[in-house]
């Protein structure tokens, strides 16, 4: 799921099968209608299902933020019935081009984590990968 | 008679680059990165990258010897290496490495195994280094 570019949406059934796709994000899930969104995204299912299960149960929104596929993005999820519409909105592009540009980035992106602590699903980095050029 | 049997050589990617590190010609591994970028500055077709490249580009001008080195560009742990041919520069590289970019978690791995690589060829081509300097000092003894 590439967040390149401005915000998208999806819209996923009872069983998360993607159903519409709008924005950027059609040239990376829309081939994939009809089918499991972790068809497509296996990395994704550990990551994101755990909010969108609870956007279910709860039948409220939910927002959270993570790494997904070079990108750090928020994602709301808004449950109507059994259905989710996914809104995704781009917040960082990690720049892999030297060392130095990625070290930075995976900082910040971090950083972007770090203060959104309660919600993440995924550990920090250790120490050693903050000591790159 | 036995049908025949196609058989598929693997090639290091390669290109050759002129006086002004334009791409003039590009090998079929290499044709992914380099296809539609003929006439162009690498430089310019991978931004960011002259001060990790230039270097050693200028010194197998300079020595009109091959030059390997080991170098992290794009999300790529690479050995290359650089000669000097008829037309300019021929630029071989074997990937050693890849970042993983889909998930922290996988980043973290493969940034690990990457710096790793890294390290590794480039302690490897200074110990080559070493060697033939070696060698050149012990020979005009």
């Amino acid at each position: 799921m590439s967040v390149a570019g401005g915000c998208s949406s999806y819209v996923l059934d009872a069983d998360d099968r993607i159903t519409q796709v709008s924005g950027p994000l059609e040239a990376t899930l829309g081939h994939a209608l009809g089918h499991s969104i972790w068809e497509t995204s296996p990395e994704a299912e550990r990551l994101f299902k755990p909010y969108f299960e609870q956007a279910r149960r709860t039948g409220e929104e939910v927002e959270f933020t993570e790494f997904y596929r070079g990108f750090l993005a928020r994602r709301r999820v808004v449950p109507a019935g059994r259905s989710l519409t996914v809104y995704v909105t781009p917040m960082r592009e990690l720049d892999v081009t030297t060392l130095g540009t990625l070290a930075a980035s995976l900082g910040q992106i971090e950083a972007e984590l770090a203060a959104r602590a309660p919600a993440r699903r995924d550990r920090p980095a250790p120490a050693s990968l903050r000591a790159l050029p | 008679m036995a049908a025949p049997v196609a058989v598929t050589v693997e090639q290091a990617p390669s290109v050759v680059l002129d006086d002004d590190n334009r791409v003039v010609e590009v090998g079929d591994a290499a044709l992914p990165w380099f296809a539609d970028h003929v006439g162009e500055s690498v430089f310019d077709v991978f931004p960011g990258s002259e001060p990790l490249f230039r270097p050693y580009y200028d010194e197998a001008r300079r020595t009109g010897r091959p030059v390997e080195f080991a170098q992290y560009y794009g999300g790529y742990v690479l050995t290359l290496r650089v000669e000097p041919c008829a037309g300019g520069l021929r630029v071989t590289w074997t990937t050693l490495a890849m970042l993983d970019t889909w998930t922290l978690s996988g980043l973290r791995a493969s940034l690990e195994d990457a710096l790793a690589r890294l390290e590794d060829a480039q302690h490897a081509v200074e110990r080559a280094r070493s060697r033939r300097t070696l060698r050149v000092v012990g020979g005009a003894a």
